[in-house]
């Protein structure tokens, strides 16, 4: 097993099914899934537990595409990005909530 | 330890090996050194070094609690201005005067029917009453700026309908002084005669017509149903047009196939050598003859990205050496990237235009919330109809649960994948492109061309703002505000 980034390792690809587990201490559900789905036309993609706090994300191929050599280093970059949105909007999301809420609302309500 | 700044929402995107591109809620955008970013987004850049100060001013971060009301309220007010669309509902209404036409192009997307098929007089119908409550319609919507778009078939085909429809949509934007009624015939031009154009100039109708490049590229498709090519009588009408109605009453747009994909310079030559002062490149899109026809009209997103970016600079260099053309695609995604302020494409907006921006009323009386989904009812597919202008109100079309739900779900910020892209700021939702090509209003983005081809030219457009070239940003500005480089160089 590699570890091609911070909380995140390559295990020996069987050929016909590559994984990749992640570190719950550094990435969350959200994050993860949102990287998935932008593989999901290419790739037959699952996530399920692992132990010692980890998750596994396996990739089959689908028909005759083979795996990308990058695949491994271009989906943990998305992951990496989706936490940072995730962490950033942590601490602003409150924040758009009340630009977007004042965006759309009467023009008199500002001074009410 | 509280932080010393905090975020105003943004988008990012590491936009090449040097820079990530971030973009804020009203779409404001900086390219950020990478090493840069990485201390931002961990608390660590000085507040008084001059990266934070330009991120500061950009709206990207804040320090107290009245820096961020300030933001609040400014960012409120441009994510207003550009949503501006939304209060002029519904200012794009669109009429099918009639599916017959006397053309039958190869990529038709309308899926009309030929002239030569039918008899003429069926064409020719005159159905006041439900031409009556199509205006009816149209002058009950809210908006101050009503654009009436004839269009077909070919309308023309139609001529007693589409001189009904003007005289009266021109009599009914005279009762309503605080509105601007503009009236658009969208026609090949070839049926058009002088008793025609004196009706379109007494009325100051705007043409809105085609052109495919060369007469060898524009004959290829458009045809008649004989296998004649248009290209010659096209252009004698042209200039009977033009000297009637004026030079600057005639637009066109240029669909590309296989055939001109590759030759798109040459086709801008075509369009400055009959006088046309700009070009709307068009993809060919998934509706009618051109579906059925993808074998030999089709290519690859990538094919249409690679030479619409050629096609561009050789526009930009055209412009750079004074001649004023303008690409208006680009044109339109620029003003996104560049202004505040809201612009009227309804294929490009979020929500949704359908039925916001624009809606199309069939010769029929039936009412779609885009031009597109009219197209599927042509080839059986009836599911985006709203309703009737006949059997319903205005109310009940407009409220209808089918447009509500094409609303809904065509907001990108609570879209999957879109709600976290960097360029979702700039782009929209076409629902029912979506629905044709996923099966799925919301769509499935991993594969979508739409979601491809958009992405492709923001980051190659905004490659161009980053380089920040004085000339072709002239060049883009004088297309933004539509006036010569001439008068805005700077």
């Amino acid at each position: 097993m590699i570890e091609v980034k911070k909380g995140i390792y390559r295990e020996d690809t069987d050929g016909a099914v590559l994984t990749v587990k992640l570190s719950k201490e550094f990435f969350e559900k959200e994050p993860i899934m949102q990287a998935i789905h932008e593989y999901t036309n290419d790739y037959t993609v699952s996530m399920h537990p692992l132990p010692e706090n980890f998750v596994g994300v396996s990739f089959s191929k689908k028909d005759n595409i083979e795996f990308n050599e990058e695949l491994v280093n271009l989906f943990s970059n998305r992951v990496i990005d989706y936490q940072i949105r995730r962490d950033i909007l942590k601490d602003s999301g409150h924040i758009r909530d009340i630009i977007v809420e004042y965006a759309y609302s009467p023009i008199k309500k500002k001074s009410n | 330890m509280q932080n010393k700044y905090g975020f105003i929402p943004f988008q990012f995107e590491k936009f090449d090996q040097d820079h990530v591109l971030l973009v804020n809620l009203a779409g404001d955008h900086y390219f950020l050194p990478t090493e840069v970013f990485s201390l931002f987004i961990a608390y660590k850049i000085s507040t008084s070094s001059d990266v934070y100060k330009t991120l500061k001013s950009k709206f990207f971060t804040f320090e107290d609690s009245r820096e961020l009301e300030y933001a609040v309220d400014l960012l409120a007010n441009q994510i207003r201005s550009k949503q501006r669309y939304l209060q002029d509902f519904t200012s794009l209404q669109m009429i099918e005067v009639t599916n017959y036409c006397n053309l039958k192009c190869s990529y038709c997307h309308a899926s009309t029917v030929s002239l030569e098929e039918v008899e003429l007089k069926k064409a020719d119908g005159l159905q006041t009453d439900i031409l009556d409550n199509i205006l009816d319609k149209i002058f009950q919507s809210p908006s101050k700026d009503i654009k009436v778009e004839l269009q077909g078939g070919e309308p023309l085909a139609n001529w007693k309908s589409t001189k009904y429809l003007i005289e009266n949509a021109y009599a009914r934007g005279l009762q309503f002084s605080c509105r601007n009624t503009e009236i658009i015939l969208c026609t090949n031009l070839l049926l058009i005669n002088n008793e025609k154009l004196n009706i379109l100039k007494k009325y100051n109708v705007q043409i809105s017509t085609s052109l495919d490049g060369t007469e060898e590229l524009h004959d290829k498709h458009r045809i008649t149903s004989n296998g004649v090519g248009s290209y010659k009588t096209f252009i004698e009408k042209l200039y009977t047009t033009r000297k009637a109605l004026g030079d600057d009453t005639v637009n066109a747009l240029l669909t590309v196939s296989r055939d001109n994909l590759f030759r798109l310079p040459e086709v801008i030559d075509e369009y400055i050598h009959l006088g046309f002062s700009g070009a709307f490149i068009r993809a060919l899109n998934p509706y009618g003859m051109a579906t059925k026809n993808i074998d030999t009209l089709g290519y690859s997103v990538e094919d249409f990205v690679s030479e619409y970016i050629k096609a561009l600079n050789y526009i930009i260099e055209l412009n750079k050496q004074g001649t004023f053309f303008v690409d208006y695609y680009s044109s339109l995604l620029l003003s996104r990237i560049l202004t505040p302020f809201s612009t009227g494409f309804m294929d490009l907006q979020t929500p949704a235009g359908a039925g916001i921006s624009g809606a199309i009323y069939d010769f029929n009386g039936d009412v779609y919330p885009t031009d597109e989904s009219r197209m599927l009812a042509r080839v059986g597919d009836t599911r985006f109809k709203i309703g009737n202008v006949v059997s319903n109100t205005y109310d009940e079309i407009f409220n209808n649960p089918i447009l509500k739900d094409i609303t809904e779900k065509s907001v990108l910020y609570t879209t999957t994948s879109c709600s976290n892209c960097v360029y979702n700021a700039y782009c929209g939702s076409d629902p029912i492109r979506n629905f044709v090509e996923s099966g799925d209003i919301v769509g499935y983005r991993p594969n979508s061309a739409f979601c491809k081809k958009n992405k492709l030219l923001f980051k190659y457009l905004l490659k161009i703002i980053q380089e920040n070239d004085n000339d072709i940003m002239n060049v883009f500005w004088s297309w933004i505000s539509r006036k010569n480089i001439g008068t805005i160089r700077v």
